[in-house]
């Protein structure tokens, strides 16, 4: 059987294949910013974006919180080249992806919410 | 460019300050940035003993992490006991933690403590870490319990 961070790292592998040139990295996060499993590119620190996804899921609880409008579902940077979409994967941990400018954003939501669906249950 | 030595006040500063840092930034955006902190700092710790990467026994890497974090060091916590576990992992039982002085709370309260110890212990391991309380001061027990696990 395979273990959980073979299933977590299988469910990036699903979401990497998905989006194809959409999508440019993936990182599983614990809710404290310990990264679970990554397909990140060499290029990027994953240790760094994993706290740094964290945080945002932090603020962005607290935001939504705040204001009383629910639980997040998602929060998205747009960049001049590129985007980062974070949500949560359960209560304990989430998903950063890292996406190609143009991405289409109505796969890409699908897509990840499948994918974070499947690393919480792994988490759970 | 000069830097502030403080010369009159020295290197230590109060827990009240402290508190607030890390309270404050914990009502803002949760407690990633303060293990984050933290890991940062128990990895740096690491690499200045010269212990990167290294296979030293428990005993031997607390009386190290006690010197650098207790009494005679940063006075973070005095770090009462390390455990190897069979999975590779260790538990960590510390006291007079500076996360839990003068706090009472219903969930595990060390952040930033326990982000210490992951980063300490993915810097000697060299694999990546994940960390749990089982036991908090702030939440009544006699001392901090942190289960660091490989991922």
């Amino acid at each position: 059987m395979a273990t959980r961070q073979e299933q977590i790292t299988s469910a990036l592998d699903r979401l990497s294949a998905n989006l194809g040139n959409d999508i440019s990295g993936a990182v599983a996060v614990s809710m404290d910013g310990i990264v679970l499993a990554s397909r990140m590119s060499s290029e990027v620190n994953a240790d760094r974006v994993g706290a740094v996804a964290a945080t945002m899921v932090g603020v962005t609880r607290r935001v939504t919180n705040e204001l009383k409008i629910g639980a997040p579902e998602e929060a998205i940077i747009k960049a001049s080249d590129g985007l980062f979409m974070v949500l949560p994967a359960g209560d304990q941990s989430l998903l950063a992806v890292n996406l190609r400018q143009g991405a289409n954003l109505g796969m890409v939501r699908i897509e990840a919410r499948e994918a974070a669906i499947a690393i919480g249950r792994v988490i759970s | 460019m000069a830097t502030n030595d403080r010369p009159t006040l020295g290197n230590f500063m109060s827990l009240t300050c402290f508190q607030y840092l890390r309270v404050g930034t914990e009502e803002v955006a949760e407690r990633a940035p303060i293990v984050a902190a933290g890991r940062k700092r128990g990895y740096d710790v690491i690499e200045s003993l010269g212990l990167i990467g290294s296979t030293q026994d428990a005993a031997l890497i607390r009386d190290q992490l006690d010197a650098a974090l207790g009494i005679k060091g940063t006075k973070l916590c005095i770090v009462e006991s390390v455990i190897a576990k069979p999975n590779g992992g260790y538990e960590v039982r510390i006291s007079e933690g500076a996360c839990t002085a003068g706090q009472t709370a219903s969930q595990p309260h060390c952040a930033f403590t326990m982000g210490v110890f992951i980063g300490a212990f993915q810097a000697i391991t060299g694999a990546r870490v994940k960390g749990y309380e089982t036991e908090c001061c702030a939440c009544g027990a006699a001392a901090c319990i942190y289960q660091i696990d490989p991922v």
